[in-house]
């Protein structure tokens, strides 16, 4: 599954909205998302997206590494806040989850 | 940094005792506010042909600094809610400035460190620990990814809560004593072109 994070919105940036961007994606991962049963991968797009924060991360992606552990990939992360808060955030992550 | 007109006065706006009026362009009273500014400021920057990376890093800088005085200070505003902010940028140079009303940090992260007794213990703490002021909630990495960054990308950074001051100048730190203090926090951002 791949979630194109510009459907979420090019600037993101604060921690209501990455709350409020999770709650509303996590009916759609499905009742089985946390078992240790699903092999689902998962893909974070981030095209288009010209600023991410570790306050929106730390509420939306946090959540998600501990949902996927292990699989969670990231994609077009060309744009450089995208790389310092995903590199910066890792460290609290499941080993693995981004490597930088 | 300091010295700057518009640090002076935006330090005014946070110092004052009774809440003084502030100018329609710098008070931000929400979060939406400040970040229409903050996004009007970046196209600015790229205008001026501010290296597209600095830009975007001192957008991520200025919300997570601003975003902080909103999430820790919710319902507990010293008197007005939001935070002030400034901004003046040339072709080679910019400063930006961001102060709120607040209660500051030592005392948001009492509630969760009781044994933090100075402004300055507690300027440590946000820097440097991975503790948040919103325990039980995972959280509080803001201040220590500002520090990260602002060491790796040649930005200044002048931060004041209380009595206590953090600044980096070239990637060099200092933490200090000032002798005039406020009750929020204070942040002065300065970049200039190598």
């Amino acid at each position: 599954m791949t979630i194109e994070m510009l459907k979420i919105g090019s600037v993101l940036d604060s921690r209501p909205a990455g709350r409020e961007a999770f709650l509303a994606l996590r009916p759609t991962l499905g009742n089985n998302a946390d078992s240790p049963m699903n092999k689902e991968h998962l893909t974070l797009d981030f095209h288009g997206v010209t600023l991410l924060t570790p306050s929106f991360a730390d509420e939306f992606i946090t959540p998600l590494t501990q949902l996927y552990p292990g699989r969670i990939s990231f994609a077009n992360t060309e744009n450089i806040t995208v790389q310092k808060t995903l590199a910066f955030l890792s460290k609290d992550w499941p080993e693995g989850t981004y490597a930088h | 940094m300091t010295d700057h007109p518009l640090a002076r006065t935006i330090f005014a706006w946070a110092e004052a005792e009774q809440v003084v009026e502030s100018t329609s362009d710098q008070y931000c009273p929400t979060r939406d506010v400040l970040r229409a500014r903050l996004d009007g400021a970046v196209i600015f920057l790229n205008r001026l042909h501010y290296p597209e990376g600095i830009s975007d890093i001192l957008n991520a800088l200025l919300s997570e600094i601003g975003g902080n005085s909103f999430d820790h200070n919710l319902a507990r505003w010293k008197d007005i809610p939001g935070v002030c902010f400034a901004k003046e940028f040339f072709e080679a140079s910019g400063i930006f400035v961001l102060a709120d009303r607040g209660q500051g940090i030592r005392t948001t992260l009492q509630r969760v460190v009781p044994s933090i007794r100075t402004d300055e213990e507690a300027l440590h703490v946000a820097f440097l620990e991975r503790i948040s002021g919103r325990a039980p909630e995972h959280r509080g990495n803001g201040l220590k990814f500002v520090r990260q960054t602002i060491m790796e990308d040649g930005i200044d950074l002048f931060f004041q809560s209380g009595t206590a001051t953090y600044s980096i100048n070239h990637a060099q730190e200092t933490w200090q004593s000032a002798k005039r203090g406020i009750p929020g926090c204070f942040a002065i951002l300065s970049y200039a072109r190598p």
